[in-house]
């Protein structure tokens, strides 16, 4: 009995690993190689091919230009950025007469670095474009007469799954049977959910399919019921589909794609729904602890519970301590873009507030009409006004816009002013930049992000950065105080404080980190900015 | 003579004052007021519904057999989550034979708070819908035999900006006069040339018409169609309504801005051997081990001298980490784990960032240098590597990730063990869609997605779900890091491994499993996930 047992033992042991074994390779069967290589798409050559030959039927017909019209819409080669000439120079005219400055960006590099950095840049921009690129943004055209109908917009599945394709349908006007129709896909497979009687159909399952039939309503009942199921996976692209009959072609996309992943916030499940669980104030502090506490004490004296966030690189940081404060310590001199981004990075909560430290809330600082517009609107981030002691209070509305450029780059084009009114909100405006005073939704606001190369001076490139993805408002009667800067500028007003911030604040040393152009050039492909 | 220097002086000044209020007060442009506020929008859907063809009439007799094979495949109304019964409880059974399991989300809250987050939750998806979805992703079918050649896919203006619109055409039998219309709602129609025979009425509205006797002369004029974007939005799309006698057709111009690359600057020729240090930096988390940071630091140290390490620590009484090359940051006592995640990458400047547990080893299996490879060379935005355990066990953690869509409970969530594809050109990689706790990351992916600070404790694939339809996710086991020994017996715990097992490993029934939960429900809008 007992050496039974010990054989029973070791069969089992020799068994499971066996069957293990079994199971692994068996999975293996059904996985296909697939090819994510950075090489040339041929997607897109079947639709530039397509394209053109369906536009140079009228090329005998004469035209006259119209300039007016024309010169706008000239986008097709490069781009170009002209500042205005410098006229007469007198007190207050760039106040009263704003001019368009233009600044070339590869200007700021030496001619040995240029040449590097122009590489470089060429180099990633090439494969960013190729990880970029859908079939989806390529031209469709949808010829004239053609007998074939066929979804040319909305048709989506989700990554390795089947959709049953929409609107498919054979309108031949005259002729008799057979009926043939094939349908090409690169990226998933057809199928047919259901069978119709008198049609044939050829490559089940394949890449392929073909169908053909004496009947046309037979025909085209059975493309009622045609599948297609992605097979070569990848997150977010778009397959091109080929409809063929005869002589008549047609092509759609099929996009490919997860649908967008929600990030919504729940206030706290016990707490009401207001300002204290709805925001979080961030703000970013080196050396000016003075007027972070300004800052505190003006806070609690209008929202008590709210969380403020404090990101700290003073090199001997001193504890900021209280209720719903967090103080995070960062190495000495980290800077100012990387602060922020460590401050928002840390919020839990739907909307987050951005101050500077040497701000001061007041009756004012109304936050709940921010909150009132992000809620109602489908802005994702609006900006307040600072006002200065002299009682100036601004706004820093700004517009950006770019043109298409070429190999050496887009023109980013700067401008004051903001583009619409908002209705419902007659103090708020539609912008592209705003004051370094805003809430945002946090959701947006860490998903574009302050970039941490820019350490010392940087607020446009927050927005420059956010370009097409954040919807930007900005509102005149939410405003904050601005601690007086007229003292401090003063040499005999300064604390000793004051004097070091000030040394760290308007250092201009190269190799310390990048400056704004140098990111707009390398990181954002510009090849000059023009602003007013 | 000195009483009227003096009159004539503050003449001046008052005049000088006078033309600078005028100046300032005259408005330098008309401003339109634009609506952002969350309404449906204006009639597209509604005009694209009733807009859609309809099928072949004559087809609606035919019958038809439904195939189950295929029809299984497609997407019902709803989704569910059922597990697979347990069958016998055998030892390893959950590893040789993987079963699924199923779990309902919404059990996270209790019942008397259930119907408040159901509300909530609803409300917060309407909002999200409202911002995310443009007229770009409805439907839309070509009509077939339509006279009119139009684009089905690929226009795009920048937001204000003007474009030539590409492939107009009108085919039709001769008749006497050819009269085409075109409608937009959030821009204006001109034509960039003008054609002798061609009526052009309503340039730069809204409305315009053509008309003409020669079709070739009208077809010229269609070369030269411009679209101007005036209403603004940073990513939305305009439907164009294209008519001719008895034919319509519908086609969206997409209205967003170029997309802004985020480009990093290597700092290397592209033919040598990459340079690590300019490329990655490394990220850890820590929570009083620092003797096992040290290890791995020294670790590191032995292959990569030079690389930056960043380290997020929310240790109750913080130690100092320094030496060359390490960012050290306090962060608040207890922050947790996703929270010190995001401050890390929060941080990172290079191109890449590497992911690591504060408990790993690297040797001379942890070749990054793979791991870069694979990243340059593909169009991944993720690769894991494999972490080895004392045992000799070597864990890459492979999971695929898909998401049934829902009804108005949400969606359902499954994940299964294993991956799609191998790579091509990298035979010990393969795509999936999550992996292990060590990767190699694209810095500007990783800190788009985010790690929800919200995940205080248990959490990992979170983020891989948060990053579903934008991460492209690879994972390669040839590139090997070492954990350290997880063997040990009670006696032989450290003072400080008890207080971390206290707070690593919380009972299953705990808030923390709770919040994770809560937040698939809430933030993710999932109803219940599976999971084998």
């Amino acid at each position: 009995m007992r050496v039974v047992n010990r054989k029973a033992v070791v069969v089992l042991l020799v068994l499971l690993p066996l069957t293990a074994m079994y199971f692994y390779y068996w999975n293996l069967n059904s996985i296909t190689t697939i090819n994510v290589l950075q090489g040339p798409d041929s997607l897109k050559m079947i639709l530039e091919k397509r394209s053109q030959s369906l536009q140079h039927t009228n090329d005998h017909i004469p035209y006259q230009i119209k300039d007016d019209v024309f010169n706008r819409s000239l986008a097709l080669n490069g781009c170009v950025c002209e500042g205005n000439k410098p006229g007469i120079t007198f007190p207050f005219s760039k106040l009263l007469f704003p001019e368009i400055s233009a600044t070339r960006l590869e200007a700021m590099f030496d001619d040995s670095d240029l040449q590097k950095a122009k590489q470089y840049r060429s180099k990633e921009y090439q494969r960013y474009r190729k990880r970029a690129y859908t079939a989806a943004d390529s031209l469709i055209l949808s010829e004239a007469n053609s007998p074939l109908q066929y979804p040319t917009q909305g048709v989506e599945v989700r990554p390795t799954r089947s959709i049953l394709i929409p609107g498919l349908s054979l309108n031949q006007k005259s002729e008799k049977g057979p009926y043939l129709v094939d349908l090409i896909a690169t990226m998933g497979i057809f199928s047919t959910a259901a069978v119709v009687d008198g049609v044939q159909v050829e490559g089940e399952g394949e890449m392929q399919i073909h169908f053909m039939s004496r009947s046309l309503a037979s025909l085209n009942r059975q493309l009622e019921f045609v599948t297609y199921t992605n097979t070569r996976f990848h997150p977010n692209t778009a397959d091109v589909v080929q409809f063929k009959s005869g002589a008549f072609q047609a092509s759609f996309t099929v996009k490919i794609r997860h649908p967008p992943m929600p990030k919504f916030y729940n206030p706290a499940p016990t707490q009401e729904y207001n300002v204290n669980t709805l925001v979080t104030i961030a703000t970013k502090t080196f050396l000016r602890y003075d007027k972070l506490q300004d800052l505190i004490n003006s806070i609690r004296q209008f929202y008590p519970t709210t969380t403020i966030v404090i990101a700290d690189d003073t090199k001997e940081p001193k504890p900021v301590t209280g209720p719903h404060i967090e103080h995070y310590i960062m190495p000495f001199g980290k800077g100012w873009f990387a602060g922020r981004n460590l401050a928002i990075s840390q919020v839990t909560t739907k909307y987050v507030l951005w101050v500077d430290d040497d701000f001061i809330f007041t009756s004012n600082t109304k936050l709940e009409k921010m909150v009132d517009l992000l809620e109602k609107t489908t802005l994702d981030l609006v900006g307040g006004a600072v006002r200065e002691v002299t009682g100036y209070t601004a706004t820093y509305r700004h517009m950006l816009s770019t043109d298409a450029g070429d190999e050496e780059g887009d023109c980013l084009h700067i401008r004051t002013g903001f583009h619409h009114v908002i209705e419902g909100f007659p103090n708020c405006v539609v912008t592209d930049a705003v004051i370094n005073f805003f809430m945002a939704r946090t959701e947006k606001i860490q998903q574009v992000g302050f970039d941490p190369r820019l350490a010392r001076v940087g607020h446009l490139g927050f927005f420059i950065d956010g370009l097409g993805s954040l919807h930007v408002g900005s509102c005149n009667d939410v405003i904050i105080n601005h601690a007086s800067k007229i003292k401090a500028m003063l040499p005999w007003g300064q604390s000793d404080i004051d004097k070091a911030y000030s040394k760290f604040r308007y250092h201009s040393t190269k190799e310390t980190s990048m400056n704004e152009y140098d990111l707009y050039y390398l990181k954002n492909h510009f090849q000059c900015v023009t602003s007013d | 003579m000195r009483s009227l220097r003096k009159t004539v002086l503050l003449a001046l000044v008052a005049s000088v004052v006078l033309v600078l209020a005028v100046l300032h007060s005259w408005p330098t442009r008309v401003y339109s007021t634009v609506d952002v506020r969350y309404r449906p929008g204006p009639g597209a859907e509604r005009l694209l519904e009733e807009r859609l063809p309809e099928l072949d009439p004559s087809a609606s007799t035919i019958p038809y057999r439904v195939r189950e094979s295929v029809a299984r495949l497609l997407a019902r109304n709803g989704c569910v989550c059922e597990g697979e019964s347990r069958g016998v409880n055998l030892p390893f059974a959950q590893l040789l034979f993987p079963r699924v399991s199923a779990h309902p989300l919404h059990t996270a809250f209790q019942a008397s708070q259930l119907d408040e987050m159901k509300k909530r939750r609803a409300k917060e998806y309407q909002s999200f819908q409202m911002r995310s979805q443009t007229p770009a992703d409805l439907l839309i079918v070509a009509e077939a035999n339509n006279p009119l050649q139009y684009p089905t896919q690929g226009v795009e203006v920048r937001p204000l900006k003007t474009i030539l619109i590409p492939g107009l055409a009108l085919k039709e039998l001769p008749r006497d006069v050819y009269t085409l219309n075109f409608s937009a709602s959030l821009g204006t129609f001109n034509v960039a040339a003008e054609v002798e025979g061609v009526k052009v009425r309503g340039d730069g509205e809204m409305h315009m018409t053509l008309s003409s006797s020669v079709l070739s002369s009208l077809n010229r004029q269609l070369q030269f169609i411009t679209y101007t974007n005036t209403l603004f939005h940073p990513s939305t799309a305009d439907t164009v309504q294209l008519d001719t006698e008895g034919h319509q057709a519908l086609f969206t111009i997409k209205i967003r801005h170029g997309v802004t690359p985020k480009l990093y600057n290597t700092g290397s020729d592209a033919d040598k051997e990459y340079n690590i240090s300019a490329l990655v930096t490394i990220a850890t988390k820590t929570f009083l081990r620092y003797d096992k940071l040290q290890n791995l630091i020294d670790s590191i140290r032995q292959y990569y001298p030079t690389v930056t390490i960043v380290i997020a620590d929310d240790s109750e009484h913080p130690k100092t980490v320094s030496g060359p090359y390490i960012e050290h940051y306090i962060m608040p006592f207890g922050k947790g784990w996703f929270a010190g995640r995001n401050l890390a990458v929060s941080q990172v400047t290079t191109k890449y960032v590497l992911w690591v547990d504060d408990d790993f080893i690297f040797s001379a299996n942890t070749k990054l240098e793979k791991l870069v490879d694979v990243l340059e060379k593909t169009t991944l935005d993720l690769v894991g590597g494999a972490v080895r355990e004392a045992t000799g066990y070597t864990a890459t953690y492979r999971q695929t990730i898909s998401i049934e869509a829902g009804e108005e409970d949400g969606d359902c969530l499954h994940m299964r063990r294993g991956f799609h594809h191998i790579i091509q050109g990298f035979p010990h990689c393969v795509i999936t869609d999550g992996v292990i706790n060590f990767f190699l990351a694209r810095t500007d992916k990783v800190q788009q997605v985010g790690f929800d600070p919200r995940l205080a404790r248990v959490a990992h694939l979170e983020f891989f779900i948060d990053g579903l339809g934008s991460l492209h996710v690879g994972s390669c086991d040839d590139v090997i890091v070492n954990h350290a020994t997880k063997i040990k017996l009670p006696w032989g715990q450290s003072e400080s491994d008890k207080t971390y097992a206290k707070f690593r490993y919380p009972p299953a029934s705990s808030d923390a499993t709770h919040t994770k939960n809560g937040l698939l429900y809430f933030k993710n809008r999932f109803q219940c996930l599976t999971h084998n």
